[in-house]
């Protein structure tokens, strides 16, 4: 076993960059995790506004305007400026209020006579307040109109409380949601998406690095001079990067299980596990294949951040695939980690094992064997062409 | 016979690296295989250890037939290559560990042979270092104890001294003679005459893949016409005297440049004395004389035409 034990001694030589990368990139999985919370809002809750009502009407006690004033008041804080432009913007930049509804003086004429009146409104840019109190406005007096058609003999006192009156109805709303009882997988999915590049990053340097050592041309042919067959020297190169890649998976698996631990014991966590531990044989084939194809060190860490990467990327490991392009998704089908991914998305969001659910979720790690095999099958052509030109 | 090699060619493409090569290597013998660089001395060793394959010829090693897949026979053989091969995650105990292990599995033995090879190289002070902290001696004295330190019947150094400091040259030639006399066959590629003339008893020159003379160093030297080199420091040479010597008979060749007179006499005349009268009866100021003895040098240079560090 001489080769295996110099293969483990290569491995924890360069335990320190791999210590390295295995930090960071589960510093970088629990703090994207923990930045993505899902949002636990499961209702709607009204807020106030400050806000400021400028009546620039002649006639006074105008039921329709009092109702305006009576139904904003009763949602919002009136707050009194003085009916001038310049003390308006002051009071919005000061942000004494979010919103200034001006009516103007024609405005009474204009709703009687017209389908349509204007009033004058002052936000700050890009106020989310503006948007909601201009729906309250527009309510109003849509509802308001509303009645004045359907009830044309009545009096604007009686239309507006009518209106106030309809607006005043709640349907309370109850939102089925269906979480686990463990709660949600989201952070549980982006800990175990991000694992893809992890493991990428990690198989990609310690395997191609010992590949690249013991394929070194001189001590490949030392070793040729030994009475070692060359069919031990395979298998036990073999079991050295099956050691370290169940390694490198277990530690994994053992963070998860520290962070997320109740969530981890649960057909969910099985299932993460069972596809984390599909995409660290796709790891293992790619970076055995890097292994014997690299011809120097130089060329190593290139090829590792420019695949792992790039293949994270466009398959959903850092930004959600719901929100990448079709293009993008097209060509990240060609890539294992956009299978991996799927999967993982399809575990956070499992309800029940149905046929159909489960499904899915094997199909995608029969595509990631799939791919296993196709990186298996060119490593050994890749072997044989490398034979043939010694 | 250790090493039986008959009628071997090995070619690259149109290159004939080897041409209709045969040699013997007899037990408890250092065989040394001279000759300039290309001149085919590392495809043979390859040939021989099965690394190459070659268009014609066998190749036995201790009577049996060498293929790439006879263990057995690869269990005897020790190999010190012309690269330095060796691990540089692994620390010089390690190394040498590793290799002695792919010999050797008992535990207990494979500790005494690792550090009877350390004794050997004198790399006791090196063990725990790691190869990219070694100077190139030390390195090359790693490179051998890796190949040598499971004790094989035949060990076989492709010019195991390149780059290597005068001192840890010789600490490496020492160590090859205690090999030897501790039973190892040795087979031994050089371009240094000089070490090759030190430590072989029978040497093969070879040029261009082809064997130009085999013998001891005594017998090779015999074949060539030329005997001794005399060098004399001399100022102003008269021209008869330059006369003198150009007539004399047991003088093959000589050369006066820069002060300097050379003179080579054919071989079993000595002319020394003679020289020598020759200048005191002009009463010239004579500065250093050396006389040498011809080198492995002289007869690659009669036999081919050429230096052998061309």
């Amino acid at each position: 076993m001489q080769v295996f034990k110099a293969y483990l001694q290569i491995i924890r030589k360069n335990s320190g960059l791999l210590i390295m990368y295995l930090g960071i990139v589960v510093a970088l999985a629990i703090m994207m995790s923990q930045l993505n919370q899902p949002n636990q809002q499961m209702g709607f809750v009204s807020s106030r506004v400050n806000i400021a009502l400028v009546d620039r009407t002649t006639q006074s006690n105008h039921a329709l305007i009092n109702g305006l004033h009576d139904y904003l008041a009763d949602k919002n804080t009136i707050v009194m400026i003085e009916d001038d432009n310049q003390a308006l913007k002051d009071a919005l930049f000061y942000g004494k209020i979010e919103y200034a509804l001006i009516i103007p003086e024609t405005f009474q004429n204009e709703f009687d006579q017209k389908n349509s009146a204007q009033l004058e409104t002052m936000s700050n840019p890009g106020s989310m307040a503006s948007i909601y109190l201009n729906m309250q406005v527009n309510k109003y007096l849509n509802t308001f109109k509303f009645y004045q058609m359907g009830y044309p003999n009545k009096s604007q006192i009686e239309l507006a409380h009518l209106t106030l009156a309809n607006l005043r109805l709640n349907t309370p709303v109850v939102v089925q949601n269906k979480p686990s009882i463990r709660g949600s997988y989201e952070n549980v999915s982006y800990y175990f998406n991000y694992l893809a590049y992890a493991l990428l990053s990690i198989l990609i340097i310690g395997i191609s690095t010992c590949m690249l050592t013991f394929n070194n041309l001189d001590l490949k042919r030392r070793n040729l001079c030994s009475p070692m067959t060359l069919k031990s020297m395979n298998l036990q190169l073999i079991a050295g990067n099956l050691v370290f890649s169940l390694f490198s998976w277990f530690v994994f698996i053992v963070i998860s299980l520290l962070i997320y631990a109740t969530k981890m014991f649960s057909i969910n966590g099985l299932l993460y596990g069972l596809n984390s531990l599909c995409f660290m044989f796709v790891s293992l084939a790619l970076s055995f294949l890097i292994g014997i194809s690299l011809k120097n060190r130089n060329a190593q860490s290139a090829v590792s951040n420019v695949l792992a990467l790039g293949m994270s990327f466009i398959a959903g490991v850092f930004v959600p695939q719901a929100i990448i392009g079709q293009t993008v998704l097209r060509f990240a089908r060609l890539t294992p980690t956009y299978w991996y991914v799927l999967a993982n998305n399809e575990i956070g969001t499992l309800t029940n094992l149905s046929k159909a659910n489960l499904q899915v979720i094997f199909s995608a790690m029969g595509v990631q064997f799939v791919f296993i095999a196709i990186f298996f099958l060119v490593a050994g052509f890749v072997i044989y062409r490398k034979r043939q030109q010694n | 016979m250790v090493i039986r090699v008959r009628d071997l060619v090995k070619r690259y493409g149109n290159l004939t690296a080897l041409d209709h090569l045969d040699l013997d290597v007899q037990a408890g013998e250092i065989f040394g295989l001279l000759g300039p660089n290309g001149s085919g001395k590392t495809t043979a060793i390859h040939c021989i250890l099965s690394l190459l394959t070659f268009e014609q010829g066998t190749i036995d090693v201790f009577d049996c037939e060498m293929t790439p897949d006879a263990y057995e026979l690869k269990q005897n053989i020790g190999v010190v290559m012309q690269n330095v091969a060796v691990f540089d995650e692994l620390t010089v105990y390690d190394n040498i560990d590793y290799f002695c292990g792919l010999y050797i599995s008992d535990k207990a033995k494979r500790k005494q042979l690792v550090q009877e090879a350390i004794d050997l190289v004198a790399l006791n002070d090196f063990v725990k270092f790691y190869p990219k902290k070694l100077s190139g001696g030390l390195l090359r004295r790693l490179n051998i104890a890796c190949g040598i330190a499971h004790q094989p019947r035949l060990i076989i150094m492709d010019e195991p001294t390149v780059a290597v400091d005068p001192q840890s040259r010789n600490n490496i030639l020492e160590g090859i003679k205690k090999l030897n006399q501790a039973g190892a066959t040795i087979l031994y590629t050089s371009h240094y005459m000089e070490e090759v003339e030190q430590i072989c008893s029978r040497i093969m020159i070879l040029d261009k893949g082809r064997v130009i003379r085999t013998g001891t160093k005594e017998e090779l030297k015999a074949t060539i016409s030329l005997g001794e080199k005399i060098t004399i420091e001399v100022e102003n040479l008269p021209s008869h005297i330059l006369e003198n010597i150009k007539t004399n008979p047991h003088i093959a060749t000589f050369d006066y440049d820069d002060h300097v007179l050379v003179a080579r006499f054919i071989r079993g005349e000595n002319g020394l004395v003679d020289l020598l009268e020759l200048m005191n009866s002009s009463h010239l100021q004579l500065g250093r004389v050396y006389s040498e003895l011809p080198t492995l040098n002289d007869v690659f240079l009669e036999l081919t035409g050429k230096e052998l560090r061309d």
